[in-house]
């Protein structure tokens, strides 16, 4: 699975280039991004505007992910997930732990903001 | 509505879960046309057919899991079987996690939940000699 990131000020941001993210690439995912997060960011932004399926093994992931970036005292958010995704998180209770933007410009206003 | 079924036949292979999948999920949207149907149905599937695979098989590499996909005026029914010797029916944990103890928060046993909250009847027994898996999902 192929991830691009990139630095904007004190932010990294990720995009997965894939449309899938399940069980035969979750920990591929999970792995690469974690591996991303070996500078102290104090945001990371997962655009997921060209994911169109995840499972539960996405899911997973996400959160190690977010456990990675709690100890290193960076907030996550997830930007631009589809319909079904977000629906996806309300149904395992994760659209609780999860802060979701529409999209990467939307959660970059609201952490300048936040300063 | 005639009463359609489908069969599929493959290898407990993880990367086949995908195609079988988006197979299904292109059938159900043709012949429904509800694309929120047709990915809670792809998604359910696919949670079951990754268990099954993860934790059905075990090590053995050749095994077979056939898949029969039903669609009725009103209802869509999955029958998925297999031989094995490990059975063990996946529990849908509570989701009584504290969302702001990040910590401790459960990395996994989100997928029997996300199968029983998608779906109107899930069903695991023996028959036979084999294992079945009954999804069904009205519409």
């Amino acid at each position: 699975m192929e991830i691009s990131s990139e630095v904007k000020n004190e932010s990294l941001i990720i995009k997965p280039n894939a449309q899938r993210i399940d069980s035969s690439v979750s920990s591929e995912f999970k792995t690469k991004v974690l591996d991303l997060l070996n500078k102290p960011y104090k945001i990371l932004l997962i655009d997921f505007s060209e994911i169109e399926f995840i499972d539960s093994s996405a899911l997973g992931s996400l959160i190690s992910i977010l456990k990675s970036a709690n100890l290193q005292n960076a907030s996550l958010a997830i930007c631009g997930a589809k319909f079904q995704i977000v629906n996806l998180f309300k149904l395992t209770r994760l659209n609780k732990v999860f802060i979701v933007f529409e999209d990467v410009d939307e959660a970059e206003k609201f952490f300048m903001n936040k300063k | 509505m005639i009463t359609q079924t489908i069969n599929f036949s493959f290898e407990n292979r993880i990367d086949l879960i995908q195609t079988i999948g988006e197979a299904i999920k292109s059938i159900c949207l043709f012949v429904i046309k509800k694309e929120e149907v047709a990915f809670e149905v792809e998604l359910s599937v696919i949670e079951a057919l990754t268990n099954i695979v993860q934790h059905a098989f075990l090590e053995k590499k050749t095994q077979t899991i056939e898949l029969s996909l039903t669609l009725q005026e009103f209802e869509i029914q999955i029958k998925i079987s297999y031989f094995s010797d490990h059975v063990k029916k996946p529990v849908a944990h509570a989701l009584n996690f504290d969302p702001k103890d990040i910590k401790n928060l459960p990395e996994k046993g989100f997928g029997m939940v996300i199968i029983k909250e998608l779906m109107n009847e899930v069903i695991y027994k023996s028959e036979e000699d084999k294992n079945v898996v009954l999804l069904s999902k009205k519409i």
